[in-house]
């Protein structure tokens, strides 16, 4: 327990450390009230943590320098704790007053008590083990987005580490795993049209010979008007080709072939590239169910998570990815709407009693 | 403590701003030309006030206004700009003929008594430019009310279907199961021309050249910035992007909060990418202002501090602040910092022609001692490269003879020091700064380079070789880098071609 | 204010060359508004001195110092063991404090670190321009308050030489026409007729000629 404007309060359990889990938190300590984070992984940070600078000679907004603050004010921070490899186990009483149980990573449990509970379990990548023709695991030249953004990471003044001198011309598939109503994914991942415009360029401003081509249905949004961007990739000689690749195989020389239709052509063709990124989508995080069953929440019509009757009733709220495709700003600005609103909720319940 | 929140516009941005703001408890004073939607005893509004200027910070701006009884004068906590942007036809109405109508005229023709029934209605979608997240919303919502209502062939033309929220996905999907024919037609192949009554749209589908005859053509709006767009981001100290909306095209402005503390721009106003959920961000808005204001607490840990016995009141600072934190004193002939709203960058004391600005730990906290030898002086910003170094405890990995110096910002490094540095025996200077428009304080990289270029040209003349002094780069995710970065200056040391 | 910009460095290290203790002084009104002869300026100074000192293995030490304005011997007076110290004073004032210097410690070297532009203000961040010639005689109230002398490339009195093109002078398109604001500026307060005011040509015994000026303030003055 601990203390705002006087008053002993409870704390706010945080359910997942990606930066929605660690927005929140940081915001909440600000704010002085104590928080625990949850973490099943090793180490907080979620995915953003491992993602790279996508700079060229400017700053191409992908939103991690935004995250560079958070993972140090959570780190050493005396209002939160922080256990990881641990998972949540159950959950019993009321808005103000919940118990958790927590398996530790030792195997030891402890139960704490809060007011509030912040589901924050994020995302999973779309499993591309889902689509094996694409060659994912298979053909070494065959990244996904996730492998990209931890390899930029490593970037140096003059390379990237995925890329060698034998590419010379890179494809991005998009919408692998997003806007498929067969594969269960009706809906649009919101991230990947973003981060793979981004790395294209990233990529052009190291290597700028190599080829980069997209294989899309739609472009969503980049920020402002995409026209001006659009004519600026098509300068650095991007192709944009309107189609949705079937396969992808190893091709004899060993490069690798991109199968697709060309609708001009009314054809299927193969067009050889040497390597190919696919750009992964966002899934609900894979132990949704187990969260949604321990913290008795719903699901939404594409199965992320989602609260049953209002937040400021039930005291459990949900923010980031948990409850659907958005990217690190967007999460964090909802992170960040749901502790102001649980701070707001500690302050009238300090007034009301009070001492404030 | 009642806060007053000012609200500049009266349209359903300013409206939603508004509710938001009575919402948690706070009062609106709302100023537009026009009526206003909302009637509630907690929201003023009024008719006709334009705003002048502004000083003050957070907690207490005071915002002077033109009035038509005057110049008023109201204190407000905090400010809202929510001026929507013009919605204008998009350049191919002017050849389209009288078969065209707007995306927002179209519901009144929906809603009439009396019309013929149009055979073939085509929708066209990014004549223009690629419009913003918003029109795929409206535009295919209308598709498929005209599709329900007419009952006639509905063509919806578009370059990118802007699906990303899942409802549009929805709709989408729907629209085509209702039978509305969705094409995507490639760059500048669009085409639109009255002929014999009707009106021929044709374009290039990607396979082929294709012309429909339309008895209506229904084109999206085009959004453009307001014309008070441009003087209202001076009035309020805030930015605008090459668009010409509101904020800086700057990574640390993606939320509604500006380089003003206090100061905020929510919706159309910031552009198409603004409108993607206005009552979202109206609700964060309101909350983020409630809670600073609640407990109002410096933002930095360090701000700036004059000297007022050596300002000369030049205004230099006041010109260069990233975060409208100054301003002339009312009783002393000084400037002085609002403390308030100082976000410790120590721009302002790298320009003071007078040395009146101390910024407590500007450059101070030396993270390495040098053992002897004085080689690499590394000047490091502690938005980026101090973050890239921390993150994998680098310092331990640099070569002897380097010396690290914190910056709260590029900006903050003064020339003379550099040549101080010099003196003390350091063969070069390296400072890694943060890449354009990823300046947590907006331009502090871009004044620094400016700097830096004109101690390289005063250098150079004394034949000191120009790159004793090297910028470079960075950004806080990039350790591997910014070692790199480092290493590589070292090991150039001595390589140089003196002048 | 007094508008001027520091000397090239390699002409002030040149000019420095003889002396051993050099006192850089800032003047802390106009110079430093104008941004040439601060406390920021003459520290730059003093650190380029000794940087080139060691370089080049002389002897110098530079000493660095601002007063308030250099052009009141009053403030001069209060760092004068500074001034006896040194061998020669590096002033960053206008020549005005230059000279007040040299006057005020006849037997010190006293050297300009700053040439003296104008008299102007800033009409951008860190762009300044010359707005008063100081004629003596100010006619600025028939010439709607922009000042053809200073401002206009032939200081023409009385009317345009008709080689402005889109109001831009023809002598260097990128400042304005003097006239052409004039003009404007006239039209806008409604006293055109300011135009058709002759002035004879300037009598300049007011301004540059008949020696040193000098001025009395009745009532002030002893
Ligand atoms: C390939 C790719 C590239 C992207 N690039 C960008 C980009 O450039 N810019 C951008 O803005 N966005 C990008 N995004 C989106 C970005 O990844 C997300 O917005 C962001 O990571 C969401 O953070 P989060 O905290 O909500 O979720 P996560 O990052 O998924 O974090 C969730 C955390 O919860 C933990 N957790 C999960 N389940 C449990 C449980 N049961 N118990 C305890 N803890 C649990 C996890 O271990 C993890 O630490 C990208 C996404 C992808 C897929
Ligand atoms: S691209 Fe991303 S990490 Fe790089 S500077 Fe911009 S916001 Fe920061
Ligand atoms: S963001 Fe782009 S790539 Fe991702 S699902 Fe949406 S349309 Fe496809
Ligand atoms: S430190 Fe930065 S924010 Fe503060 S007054 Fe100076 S320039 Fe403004
Ligand atoms: S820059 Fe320095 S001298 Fe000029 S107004 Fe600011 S504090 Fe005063
Ligand atoms: S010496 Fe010159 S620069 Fe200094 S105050 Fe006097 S007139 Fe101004
Ligand atoms: S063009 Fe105008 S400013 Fe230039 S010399 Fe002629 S009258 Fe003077």
């Amino acid at each position: 327990m601990n203390s705002l404007g006087g008053v002993c309060v409870r704390g706010v359990l945080i359910v997942g450390g990606g930066i929605s889990g660690c927005t929140a938190a940081d915001m909440l300590a600000q704010s002085h009230i104590p928080v625990y984070i949850v973490d099943k992984s090793k180490n907080i940070g979620g995915k953003a943590i491992n993602y790279g600078c996508k700079a060229t000679d400017t700053c191409l907004k992908c939103n991690m320098c935004l995250t560079q603050d958070i993972w140090q004010n959570v780190n050493d921070n005396r209002y939160i704790d922080i256990m990881t490899g641990a998972d949540v186990l159950s959950c019993q009483g009321d808005k103000g007053d919940y118990r958790v149980m927590i398996r530790l990573e030792d195997g030891l449990e402890r139960e704490i008590n809060v007011s509030y509970i912040i589901v924050a379990i994020g995302f999973q990548p779309y499993d591309l083990k889902n689509k094996g023709f694409f060659g994912y695991g298979l053909y070494k030249n065959v990244l996904d987005g996730l492998d990209v953004e931890q390899l930029l990471k490593q970037r140096t003044p003059e390379t990237l580490p995925f890329i060698n001198p034998s590419i010379k011309k890179l494809a991005f598939l998009q919408c692998v795993g997003s806007r498929d109503v067969q594969d269960k994914a009706p809906y649009c991942s919101k991230v990947c049209c973003a981060y793979a415009l981004r790395m294209g360029q990233t990529i052009h401003h190291y290597y700028p010979n190599i080829e980069i081509t997209y294989f899309y249905m739609d472009i969503q949004e980049v920020g402002g008007v995409f026209s001006d961007y659009y004519d600026r990739l098509v300068g650095n000689g991007f192709k944009f080709v309107l189609s949705r690749p079937v396969m992808v195989e190893e091709a004899e020389d060993g490069g690798l072939e991109v199968i697709h239709e060309d609708l001009a052509k009314a054809s299927v063709v193969r067009e050889k590239f040497d390597m190919v990124i696919l750009s992964q989508g966002i899934r609900p995080a894979d132990d949704v169910d187990y969260i949604a069953d321990v913290f008795d929440l719903g699901y939404d019509a594409n199965g992320f998570l989602k609260g049953i009757g209002r937040w400021s009733e039930t005291g459990i709220y949900l923010a980031g990815t948990a409850k659907g495709p958005m990217n690190i700003a967007d999460s964090m600005a909802d992170a960040r709407r749901v502790a102001m609103e649980i701070i707001t909720d500690y302050r009238t319940a300090a007034i009301a009693s009070g001492v404030m | 403590m009642q806060h007053r929140i000012l609200i500049i516009g009266n349209g359903d941005d300013a409206a939603m701003a508004a509710r938001a703001v009575v919402a948690v408890g706070m009062e609106a004073l709302v100023i537009g030309e026009g009526a206003f939607p909302i009637a509630d005893d907690r929201v003023t509004y009024k008719d006709g006030w334009t705003l002048k200027h502004i000083e003050g910070q957070i907690g207490a701006f005071e915002a002077v206004f033109d009035t038509s009884d005057g110049e008023q004068t109201e204190t407000v906590s905090s400010i809202i700009a929510a001026t929507g942007a013009d919605m204008v036809p998009c350049s191919l109405m002017n050849s389209a003929g009288d078969k065209a109508v707007s995306f927002k005229d179209l519901p009144a023709l929906l809603n009439a008594k009396e019309y013929t029934l149009p055979m073939a209605v085509v929708f066209i979608q990014d004549a223009d430019v690629d419009d913003g997240q918003w029109v795929s919303a409206i535009g295919i919502n209308l598709a498929r009310q005209v599709r329900k209502m007419w009952g006639c062939d509905v063509y919806y033309l578009c370059r990118f279907i802007r699906g990303s929220h899942f409802e549009v996905e929805n709709a989408y999907r729907m629209a085509r199961a209702e039978g509305v024919v969705f094409i995507k037609y490639s760059k500048d192949s669009l085409a639109v021309m009255p002929a014999e009554g009707k009106t021929t749209v044709s374009f290039n589908d990607y396979t082929q050249e294709i012309s429909i005859q339309a008895d209506m053509v229904v084109m999206s709006d085009v959004l453009k910035p307001q014309t008070q767009t441009s003087s209202l981001t001076q009035k309020l100290g805030i930015g605008i992007n090459h668009e010409g909306f509101f904020q800086y095209d700057n990574a640390y402005y993606p939320f509604t909060a500006t380089n003003r503390r206090g100061v905020y721009v929510i919706g159309a106003c910031k552009g198409p990418a603004g409108l993607n959920d206005v009552s979202g961000d109206a609700a964060y808005t309101a909350l983020d202002i409630k809670i600073q204001l609640d407990e109002l607490r410096p933002i930095a840990d360090v701000i700036a501090e004059i000297n007022l016995f050596k300002c000369s009141l030049c205004l230099t600072c006041l010109r260069f602040c990233p975060h409208g934190a100054l301003h002339v004193s009312d009783d002393m002939p000084s400037m002085v910092v609002y403390d308030m709203a100082c976000q410790g960058c120590g721009i302002c004391g790298a320009v003071c022609p007078a040395e009146a600005i101390n910024l407590a730990d500007n450059g101070k906290a030396l993270m390495k001692e040098s053992s002897g030898q004085k080689r690499l002086k590394v000047y490091c910003c502690k938005n980026s490269a101090k973050k890239a170094l921390d993150a994998i405890n680098m310092v331990a990995q640099l070569p002897q003879g380097v010396e690290l110096a914190e910056m709260p910002c590029s900006g903050s490094i003064k020339p003379e020091e550099l040549v101080n540095d010099i003196y003390a025996g350091f063969q070069r200077i390296l400072i890694l700064a943060c890449y354009s428009d990823a300046c947590r304080h907006v331009n502090g990289n871009a004044d620094m380079r400016r700097q830096m270029k004109a101690l390289q040209d005063t250098l150079a003349d004394m034949g000191i070789a120009r790159d004793s002094i090297v910028v470079m780069d960075v950004a806080g995710p990039s350790s591997d880098d910014v070692l790199e970065k480092i290493n590589s200056a070292y090991n150039a040391i001595g390589l140089e071609v003196a002048l | 204010m007094i508008v001027g910009q520091e000397k090239p460095v390699t002409e002030l290290l040149d000019m420095i060359k003889p002396y051993k203790r050099v006192l850089v002084l800032g003047c802390g009104t106009c110079t430093t508004v104008s941004l040439a002869g601060g406390q920021k300026e003459a520290e730059f100074m003093s650190a380029l001195i000794k940087l080139n000192a060691a370089k080049t293995g002389q002897d110098v030490t530079a000493t660095t110092e601002t007063v308030k304005r250099q052009c009141e011997w009053e403030f001069l007076d209060d760092i004068a063991d500074l001034i006896e110290q040194a061998d020669a004073v590096l002033s960053f004032a206008c020549g005005v404090g230059i000279q007040a210097i040299a006057e005020r410690y006849p037997d010190k070297v006293v050297l300009p670190g700053v040439n003296t532009k104008f008299m102007g203000m800033p009409i951008e961040t860190g762009v300044f321009q010359v707005r008063c010639a100081g004629c003596g005689n100010c006619i600025l109230d028939k010439r709607g308050g922009i000042c053809p002398i200073a401002r206009c490339s032939k200081s023409l009195l009385n009317g345009p030489c008709g080689g402005a093109e889109d109001g831009k002078c023809e002598v260097n398109p990128e400042i304005d026409c003097a006239w052409y604001l004039i003009y404007n500026r006239l039209k806008a307060i409604g006293r055109l007729d300011d135009m058709k005011q002759f002035f004879e040509p300037k009598d300049w015994s007011y301004g540059r000629d008949g020696g040193a000026r000098k001025l009395r303030k009745e009532g002030i003055a002893l």
